[in-house]
């Protein structure tokens, strides 16, 4: 602002001036000196000012006017003026001061006033060089310090460091340190942090003592500036070498190595700074970080109790980590105040489990039940507790023996959480512990739904009270989990079996056993192995005995299974089951049952012998085993090599103790003994004490049929089969064979049961020659045969290559031939049927045959059968065999009208067709036969009638391709037997048959049969005589061989034969 | 059969004759001479001095005899030696002066100095080292038999004199009985403490095999032999040794004899029938057959279920399997029946044959179990009809307890089958659907029959409930009369209340604050707190610094002291190694489970040890004796561990160091399973040896094998109560181990089946004590002096009997009877002093009587003077103690701290704050 100019110019004012003026001159202008008084050069006049400018031109070399001028003129504000006026000092080498404090003054306000950049640089650049000028004048360092300190900050940064440098420069001592300071916090300033060290640096030797540890702060704090806090510490470090740190210089030490990344050097610090105030509990805070960081549990667990010991203000944050210091240290118990304290102390918004968790925990590891329970209490009454915390505090409760509260709480818990299954478990757990099995199924019942295992827990609670009914409803489900399933299963048997339901325990029988065997249990097997002589079959108990077995190892087992074995015919498995028995049980030679079982086996491989020592030994050892004696008896009755030897005695001592298992015997003993009214007077007995076993009661009557004295044998034996047939109808735990043999008589109770006609139990392979003489020439015949049943079927295969020695009135001998038969045959109880294929060699080449065979039993004591046959050999002559075939179709009936005789009847209708023509003869021949048994055995001795009756009608001549292969044109007559017609009696001796292919008695086997007849319609006798021998050769084997002859044939000529064959029985 | 009864009854008369006049007086010698080995000890003490042959005898037998004031006498043959005897390898060169063919004998030369040296050295030092306490000399005389000593009688007789003299300077306490020897010196007559002869009215021939009456010639030369002795030795014992065929006939010759001024012993020729004693001896032993294997008797139904039945009933069970031979002695002179079990199918005809054979004399035989299948065995059950019912049954008739018992329910059908005898007394008859009747529960005139399953309701996990009363039912086919029978389950009047801890978790650590060992935890929660008797064991692995956990052996063994140092507390091995299958131990590796099937191994897993049982048993108590007992209290009890199922050998071992044995069975009756049949007896003989169960089982068990709940012991008290509730079938017995002491709950547990004891009114005893009350029902034999007048020999006299609630003791004419306590349907009378008589009256007794006591009674007076009544009573208990009287309206007592108080129904009580023993006087109205 422009500054106002006085009013000189009024009239009055300027004449007053003037004289003013004048007078002032008057008084001052000699005096030069006043314009040198302050006073006066505050407030110069323009007058003083004009005066002086006049003055100075003057003399303008007046330095002193000059500068007084230059003064005055700055105090007026004319400072360009005054700058002018001024400036010609400067441009003297020496410039004195009051020149140079007023010039920059100048320029100061010069720059001020500038209104440009411009000339503010301008000023600037010349404020610069009035200043440079200014110190390399003589002046004092304080005077040079004074002249720059007012202008300089208007200065560039850099031009000001310029100058203060030049300044530093010329400076030493304190007024150095002064500067150099001054000049370090000027290049700060401007960023130069590097500098500002560098020149404090320099200078820090001057500082003063009390100074330097501020110096040295600065110098730190400039280190730390420019990132350099090792320096720093350094810095530090040295400054405090040797003494001790007082609080505050810790603190800033620490700091430092803080900064530092020295903690090695500040901990011992934080340490010493805790020492020294225990009561700050920032500070031990801190050391307590420490400790923690560095690991130092112990320490950190020292400085925690001074902290827990200055009991002050102690946060939630400070009692967690005092109460891990202790949880860390081993000191659980301690820690489990503060978890504790920390819980209860938990205000309501608080939802942090940490206290909690870690109080039950220490609480639960330290054994402390009733701190537990009020966690789990507390926390309950919050509102917070868990299932599973119900479950822990249900847990703690009967751990500190609260059954009560236990239950209290699990009630509490369940209606919390009504879904929870595990408090149910626990509530269920805790209420069966208690044996208070009432509300434990009270609870299941109420249960929205149960597990498998539930219920089958039910139902043993129920089972438990007594109440088997509700049990068994319960386990109306079936477990996904076979083994629970198992278990239901077996509960549901004990417990049908418990309330009498038969229907029942068969279900769950049947169930079980259709599983796997190898999935059950033992238990289970155990279980089933019982009920399966009601349920199942004899081969159903093996199976499971022998799974039973495989898995205990149990001796106990390896028996049931022989004596199955023994019942069931399974022989070699048998003979497996004793070898086992004998090399796992050292006591097995001492077991009757060891010895008994093994002569079964014996007897079922023809070794009589072998058996009768095991029965011998097996007596030895128990001399009065019923069983055994039985067994035995059983056995001497079907050899009667052996007859009377042990037979009497046992029957004896059974008889001492008469059981309905050895009525039978006792029957069946003394009629093989020839004992027949003893035999009878048992049947007797047996009739009245087996009156409920209907197997013993069908072969009593079996007895009574074919042996029992007469005429009350019959009556016997039909009464005997009628109560067998009543009791059939109630039990139905019959055995099947036993069943099979009532299957008819259950039908028709009248009716008898009959045995199957045929046993197809026999694998035989065998091989043979035969010689055949058909009159005009022999066949030789070398055959191969298998015969080979299975279940009630049996095949038969048979190959056989015939040759022959002559060839009789054929003019070639027949060619050597090759025959094949295929026959298969089943059995039913009361029918056989049998099929038949094969090939022989005629004399027009390969001939098939085949036949069709029924056989049945319409009543007792008849047979009946029926039979068509395509192709068949003819034998009436030799030629006859070569040049025709027969078709056949024949009725056949038998009739037993007792035991020991048997009639049989037969009629044939024949068709013979030539092998290159058509039919040459048809006609009838019938057998009729009735044989009686003097002998059933040993040997057997039958003697026969017969009567045979043939009657063919034959064509007038036989075909040109026929007689062609004739030596001599026959006519039909001369190949066949066109009437014949005799009446025989033969009678026959034997013991089994030779050449069988099933076994029929112990080796040897023999027959002697002799026969002779009277041929009605040649009114010739005839004679015969047939033999034959087979015995044992290795093993079973059997090597056999026959001959007969005939003095008479259909064919008028004698007949012979002979046969030697091997057979092996298959499995022997 | 009249003939026999009448003749007893003529028996009794002079019997109870003597009985009423010997009351109080001196009894008469029972000399008894039985070479046989097959009767139970039991049977045996009624003799004062009995004759045994050393090779049929165990040395269990010589200790339980000389126990129980039985002497053993050693059978001695002075003159001669079998050919049979193991020691003719060691006759010297000229011993053997001919051979007695009869008896097939050397006769011996007894004039040397060698053989009578070896007598003495070789053959009766070695018996009486082994237990025998005299000498029974016999065959002197044999030396007749040769040409030598018909020539030189007087020197044979001097040698023997010399071989006499020896023995009894030798041997000064025992007792000699000479064989005749009637031509021994008068100067060695004195030396003899009985002489013995055979055949003064009845002999037995044995190249003839007969008995025969002796002729009045032969009676006449024994006489003049015998003159001298009567004449000059007045007070020596003349024992007339007669042969009889019959028991009957033995009975009435034994009377014979005694009347003729002899000492009798009648017998059978080959001296196996136990002879007639004087008082007779009530029979009490029972053989009870089952058919398993003979060492798995004790897991038999026949021991299981019904051996704690017969122990009731007062009975002396004897098992045996049906596999092992048939008995050879008599039956019906020991066993006053027998029982059989059947549940396996094991052949038993000639079992049946066999036993039928003592049947068919009367001999009462009960079949329990399956059905019979052979004639044989359905003669035994006097049915010879079985057959299977059609269809569903409906009860015809029944016992009033059959289905009213603790099963409610009766089988609806079976397919056994049923009995239908013509001659019995159902229990339970059956109709089937088609009408026909089935008896499948009956008794007949010799026996009586259960059929399963009609015996049980079965429950799951084969809990069983009877269908009605077994023991009414015993009874009843037994034909067993009322006598007081020993009882071990009640003292005083008050229930046994035991405790013991098998060592187990001794050194387990507690979950307890600070973690204090098991044992610790036991002995401040609860011996210190409950202080009654109690039976502490130790397993030595556990504790020894040598055993499994030598870190804790320190802390372990000084815990166990301090236990052991404690009041009241009694020391008990629980073994070296804890086995956990004795048979094993004992039997081989043969024995030996599969270890899969074992839960925890064989034994505890000492490295490289092998149990054995001297390690187990004589080693372990040695260590305990010498580490861990206080010096004046070493063990006295061994408490089996593992299965507890010892062998002979095990318990003879126990035996053979002074211990009882305690532990096995598996009593636990429980609520909802099975309360009689969950019962087991007492003990368990084994041979001549005796395994006493305990009482009740222990913590294990109802904690599930101690996988919990660990609180399941607090149910034991249901136990406890359904044993008291069936007429107190056994003691209260607090059982368990110090692992019970490492779990709160199970402390907790432990605390409230002590509280619930002790609120009881009860009588603490040692372990020990018990367990010889068991030893006292089994080991002692019951005489009946007349037929109200019973007094017992054997190991200890009773200190309580049960009587049935229609007798009373008659205080007038009983000794050492202190009164009675009635509970339930029981009569409990208390017993004191050594040889107590009790005279049972059907009137009940007037005056003051003990009711009860918490303690045991060590002396009991009482006399009348004018109205007032003076009592003396000593009692010694453990706890403040505690007595009601009963039969008075008021009594004083002088000097003494104890309250009286009045209780309603004429009791008077009792009562000391601190005084747990004393001596008492007592005025009473």
């Amino acid at each position: 602002m422009r500054q106002r100019k006085p009013a000189f110019f009024s009239l009055p004012a300027l004449l007053a001036m003037t004289a003013l003026v004048l007078v002032a001159l008057y008084l001052l202008f000699p005096r030069h000196a006043i314009y040198e008084d302050p006073r006066y050069l505050e407030s110069p006049d323009s007058i003083s000012l004009a005066y002086l400018d006049t003055l100075l031109k003057s003399d303008p070399d007046n330095q002193t006017l000059r500068l007084t001028l230059g003064r005055m003129q700055q105090k007026v504000d004319e400072n360009d003026q005054a700058l002018a006026t001024l400036a010609p000092l400067l441009d003297n080498a020496s410039v004195p001061l009051q020149v140079m404090a007023t010039y920059p003054e100048l320029l100061r306000g010069k720059f001020f006033n500038a209104e440009t950049d411009a000339a503010r640089e301008q000023v600037r650049n010349s404020l610069t060089s009035v200043l440079e000028q200014a110190l390399v004048q003589i002046y004092s360092v304080g005077e040079k310090e004074a002249l720059i300190a007012s202008t300089l900050p208007l200065l560039s940064t850099e031009e000001q460091l310029a100058i203060r440098q030049q300044l530093f420069e010329l400076t030493t001592g304190t007024t150095r340190l002064r500067i150099g300071q001054q000049q370090a916090i000027q290049q700060e300033g401007m960023g130069d942090l590097e500098g500002a060290k560098y020149t404090l640096e320099s200078i820090q030797g001057l500082a003063p003592p009390n100074e330097a540890a501020a110096f040295t702060r600065n110098l730190i704090r400039l280190d730390l500036a420019t990132g350099m806090p090792e320096s720093a510490l350094g810095r530090f470090l040295d400054a405090h070498k040797g003494r001790e740190l007082t609080a505050q210089e810790l603190r800033e030490g620490m700091r430092l190595a803080d900064l530092a990344d020295k903690p090695e050097v500040s901990a011992p610090w934080l340490a010493m700074l805790a020492r020294a105030e225990p009561t700050n509990m920032d500070i031990q805070r801190r050391l307590l970080l420490q400790q923690l960081g560095q690991g130092n549990i112990r320490e950190a667990l020292i400085t925690a109790q001074g902290m827990q010991d200055n009991g002050r203000d102690l946060s939630r944050t400070d009692r967690e980590r005092i109460a891990r210091l202790y949880e860390w240290n081993n000191q659980p118990a301690e820690a489990l105040v503060y978890w504790r304290g920390l819980f209860l102390d938990q205000p309501p918004g608080n939802t942090s489990s940490l206290a909690y968790d870690r109080a039950t925990s220490l609480a639960a590891s330290l054994f402390k039940g009733p701190a537990l329970i009020e966690l789990y209490k507390v926390r309950a009454a919050r509102g917070q507790l868990s299932a599973e915390g119900y479950n822990n505090l249900a847990n703690a409760l009967i751990s500190n023996g609260e059954w009560n509260d236990a239950d209290r709480y699990l009630n509490e818990g369940m209606s919390r959480f009504p879904k929870n299954v595990a408090l149910r478990k626990r509530k269920l757990a805790l209420l069966i512990n208690s044996r208070r099995f009432a509300e434990a199924i009270q609870l299941l019942e109420t249960a929205p739904a149960l597990s498998d295992e539930e219920r089958i827990q039910l139902a043993n609670l129920h089972w438990r009270l007594r109440d088997p009914e509700a049990a068994l409803a319960v386990l109306d489900f079936t477990p996904s989990d076979p083994t629970l399933a198992q278990v239901v299963e077996t509960m549901h048997l004990d417990l049908a079996r418990m309330l009498n339901r038969t229907d029942l325990v068969e279900h769950h029988y049947d169930r079980l056993t259709a599983l796997p065997s190898d999935s059950l249990t033992v238990e289970t097997r155990e279980r089933l192995i019982g009920y399966s002589w009601q349920f199942g079959s004899p081969e159903e108990t093996l199976q499971l005995t022998r799974q039973q077995y495989e898995e205990t190892g149990e001796v106990r087992h390896l028996v049931v299974m022989a004596e199955l074995q023994s019942s069931l015919g399974l022989y070699t498995e048998l003979s497996e089951s004793l070898e086992e028995w004998d090399r796992l049980s050292p006591q097995a030679t001492n077991d009757p049952a060891f010895w008994r079982l093994s002569a079964r086996a014996h007897q079922q491989n023809s070794n009589p012998q072998a058996a009768q020592k095991a029965f011998q030994e097996a007596a030895r050892i128990s001399p009065n085993d019923t069983r055994l004696l039985s067994s035995w008896g059983w056995f001497l009755v079907s050899q009667p090599d052996l007859l009377p030897a042990q037979l009497p005695a046992i029957l004896s001592m059974l008889a001492d103790t008469p059981s309905t298992d050895t009525l039978t015997l006792q029957v069946y003993g003394h009629f093989a003994l020839g004992e027949q009214e003893q035999a009878d007077a048992w049947l007797s007995v047996a009739r009245t004490e087996l009156s409920n076993d209907p197997d013993q009661l069908l072969a009593l009557s079996d007895y009574a049929k074919n042996y029992g004295a007469k005429p009350q044998a019959e009556a016997e034996a039909e009464a005997l089969r009628r109560r067998a047939v009543e009791l059939a109808n109630k039990q139905d735990n019959l055995h099947p064979d036993t069943k099979a043999r009532l299957y008819s008589v259950l039908r028709n109770p009248v009716q008898e049961p009959f045995e199957p006609l045929y046993q197809f139990d026999n694998r035989a392979l065998q091989a043979g020659f035969k010689v055949r003489d058909l009159g005009g020439f022999s066949l030789n015949v070398a055959e191969v045969t298998g015969q080979f049943s299975h279940d009630r079927y049996r095949w038969l295969l048979s190959a056989e290559q015939a040759t022959t020695n002559d060839q009789g009135l054929l003019k070639d001998r027949p060619q050597p031939g090759s025959s094949g038969r295929l026959q298969w045959q089943t059995n039913y109880y009361d029918y056989l049927a049998a099929a038949e294929v094969g090939t022989y060699t005629l004399a027009n080449g390969e001939q098939l045959r085949g036949s069709l065979e029924l056989t049945t039993q319409p009543w007792d004591k008849v047979t009946a059968g029926a039979a068509l046959a395509m192709n068949e050999r003819v034998t009436d002559s030799a030629e006859a065999w070569w040049l025709t075939s027969a078709n056949r179709l024949s009725l056949s009936a038998g009739f037993t009208p007792w035991s020991r005789l048997e009639i049989n009847g037969e009629i044939d209708y024949l068709s013979i067709d030539e092998a290159f023509g058509g039919q040459i003869g048809t006609g009838y021949d019938a057998n009729l036969r009735a044989t009686y048994s003097l002998f059933r055995s040993d040997p057997a001795w039958r003697v026969s009638l017969n009567y045979q009756s043939r009657q063919l009608s034959l064509g007038d001549s036989l075909s040109p391709q026929t007689l062609a292969r004739l030596t001599v044109p026959l006519s039909p007559g001369g190949l066949l037997s066109e009437d014949y017609r005799r009446i025989g009696f033969s009678s026959e001796w034997s013991h089994g048959e030779p050449h069988a292919l099933y076994r029929t008695t112990a080796s040897p086997r023999y027959f002697l049969a002799l026969d002779g007849g009277y041929v009605l319609s040649t009114s010739n006798f005839d004679y015969g005589a047939r033999m034959g021998l087979g015995w044992r050769i290795a093993g079973d084997d059997e090597l056999a061989i026959s001959a007969g002859y005939s003095s008479d044939s259909p064919g008028g000529q004698a007949r012979a034969d002979a046969k030697i064959t091997y057979t092996l029985y298959l499995g022997h | 059969m009249i003939r026999n009864t009448l003749f007893a009854l003529l028996l009794l008369l002079p019997a109870s004759l003597l009985a009423s006049a010997g009351q109080g007086s001196p009894s008469i010698l029972n000399v008894g001479f039985y070479y046989g080995l097959e009767a139970p000890i039991g049977s045996l003490y009624a003799y004062d001095w009995l004759v045994l042959q050393p090779t049929q005898t165990s040395d269990a037998r010589l200790d339980f005899l000389n126990l129980g004031n039985t002497r053993p006498i050693a059978y001695l043959s002075a003159g001669e030696m079998a050919h049979s005897d193991q020691a003719i390898k060691t006759l010297g060169k000229g011993w053997v002066l001919g051979e007695n063919t009869a008896w097939k004998s050397y006769v011996l030369d007894i004039r040397r100095a060698d053989v009578r040296a070896f007598m003495l050295d070789d053959v009766v030092t070695p018996a009486m080292t082994r237990g025998f306490r005299g000498v029974f000399l016999d065959t002197l005389d044999s030396h007749l038999l040769t040409e030598e000593g018909k020539n030189n009688q007087q020197a044979f007789a001097d040698a023997q004199a010399l071989l006499i003299a020896k023995i009894r300077e030798r041997f000064p306490e025992s007792r000699i009985i000479i064989n005749r020897g009637f031509h021994l010196p008068e100067q060695i007559h004195q030396q003899v403490d009985a002489l013995a002869f055979e055949s003064w009215r009845n002999g037995y021939e044995a190249g003839g095999r007969r008995y025969y009456r002796t002729s009045e010639q032969d009676r006449e030369w024994l006489s003049g032999q015998l003159s001298h002795w009567r004449e000059n030795h007045p007070n020596t014992p003349i024992i007339a040794i007669d042969y009889a065929k019959s028991g009957a006939e033995a009975v009435e010759l034994s009377q014979q004899l005694a009347q003729e001024g002899f000492t009798p012993y009648v017998s059978d020729h080959d001296l196996n029938r136990l002879g007639p004693t004087l008082p007779p001896i009530k029979k009490r032993h029972i053989l009870v057959f089952h058919d398993l294997p003979e060492h798995q008797a004790d897991q038999s139904s026949a021991h299981r279920r019904l051996g704690i039945l017969l122990e009731r009933l007062g009975l002396v069970p004897t098992y045996r399997s049906i596999l092992q031979p048939f008995l050879n002695e008599p039956l019906d002179d020991r066993y006053l029946g027998a029982v059989v079990w059947r549940e396996t199918n094991a052949n038993a005809s000639a079992f049946c044959r066999w036993l039928g054979q003592s049947q068919s004399t009367g001999f009462p035989v009960v079949v329990f179990g399956l059905s019979p299948t052979s004639t044989p065995c359905k003669a035994l059950i006097q049915s010879r009809r079985l057959a299977v019912p059609a269809g569903s049954l409906e009860p015809a008739a029944a016992h009033p307890s059959m289905g009213n018992f603790e099963s409610k329910r009766l089988p609806t059908g079976t397919l056994t089958p049923l009995p239908q005898p013509r001659f019995a007394s159902s229990w339970l008859t059956v109709a089937d659907s088609s009408s026909n009747n089935f008896t499948p529960v009956y008794t007949h005139p010799t026996g009586g029959v259960a059929i399963a399953p009609f015996i049980f309701e079965m429950g799951p996990d084969d809990q069983a409930y009877w269908r009605f009363d077994p023991f009414g039912f015993l009874k009843e086919a037994l034909k067993l009369d009322d006598f007081p029978a020993i009882d071990s389950t009640t003292e005083s009047g008050r229930r046994i209340l035991t405790a013991h801890i098998d060592g187990d978790g001794l050194v387990s650590r507690a979950e307890l604050p600070g973690s204090p060992l098991g044992s610790e935890a036991i002995q401040e929660r609860i011996l210190k707190v409950f202080d009654i008797p109690h039976t502490i064991s130790v397993i030595e692995a556990e504790t020894s610094p040598q055993g499994l956990f030598p870190t804790v052996s320190q802390e372990a063994e000084a815990s166990a002291r301090d236990i052991l140092r404690m009041e009241n507390i009694e020391v008990a091995s629980h073994s070296y190694s804890h086995p956990f299958f004795w048979q094993m131990v004992e039997g081989g590796a043969a024995m030996a489970p599969d270890p899969e099937d074992t839960l925890y191994g064989y034994s505890m897993d000492v490295p490289g040890y092998t149990p054995s049982l001297t390690r187990e048993i004589d080693s372990s108590v040695a260590y305990i004796n010498e580490r861990l007992a206080p010096k004046d209290k070493p063990v006295s009890v061994f408490l089996w561990t593992g299965d507890a199922r010892p062998g002979p050998e095990a318990l003879k071992a126990t035996r053979k160091l002074g211990l009882v044995n305690v532990n096995g069975g598996d009593t636990r009756p429980l609520p909802y399973a099975s309360e009689l049949a969950g019962v087991w007896p007492d003990a368990r003989p084994v041979g001549d040896e005796l395994q006493v169960y305990a009482a009740t089982m222990n913590e294990n068990v109802y904690t599930n094998l101690w996988t919990g709940p660990f609180y399941g012991f607090r149910n034991v008290v249901d136990t406890f109560k359904i044993l008291e509730a069936h007429n107190r079938l056994k003691p209260i017995s607090i059982y368990y181990h110090f692992y019970s002491g490492t779990k709160p709950e199970a402390l907790k547990a432990l605390k409230e089946v002590y509280q619930y004891a002790l609120s009881q009114p009860v009588t603490p005893l040692y372990l020990s004590d018990y367990a010889k009350r068991v030893q006292g029902q089994y080991y002692s034999a019951l005489l009946q002096q007349s037929e109200n007048s019973y007094r017992w020999r054997g190991i200890r006299p009773p200190s309580t009997v049960r009587i049935s609630q229609n007798q009373y003791p008659d205080m007038d004419h009983s000794e050492g009877v202190a009164g009675f306590h009635d509970t339930r349907n029981l009569r409990f009378v208390h017993l004191t002093g050594d040889n107590p008589l009790l005279v049972l009256s059907s009137n009940r007794p007037t005056g003051p009587l003990l009711d009860s006591a918490n303690a045991q009674i060590v002396s009991w007076q009482r006399n009348q003077r004018d109205d007032n009544w003076k009592v003396q009573l000593e009692l010694k208990g453990y706890q403040p103690l505690e007595f009601v009287l009963t039969g008075t309206s008021h009594c004083s007592m002088e000097g003494t701290q104890l309250s009286i108080s009045k209780k309603p129904e004429g009791f008077v009580q009792f009562s000391a704050k601190t005084q747990h023993s004393g001596r008492f006087e007592l005025e009473c109205d």
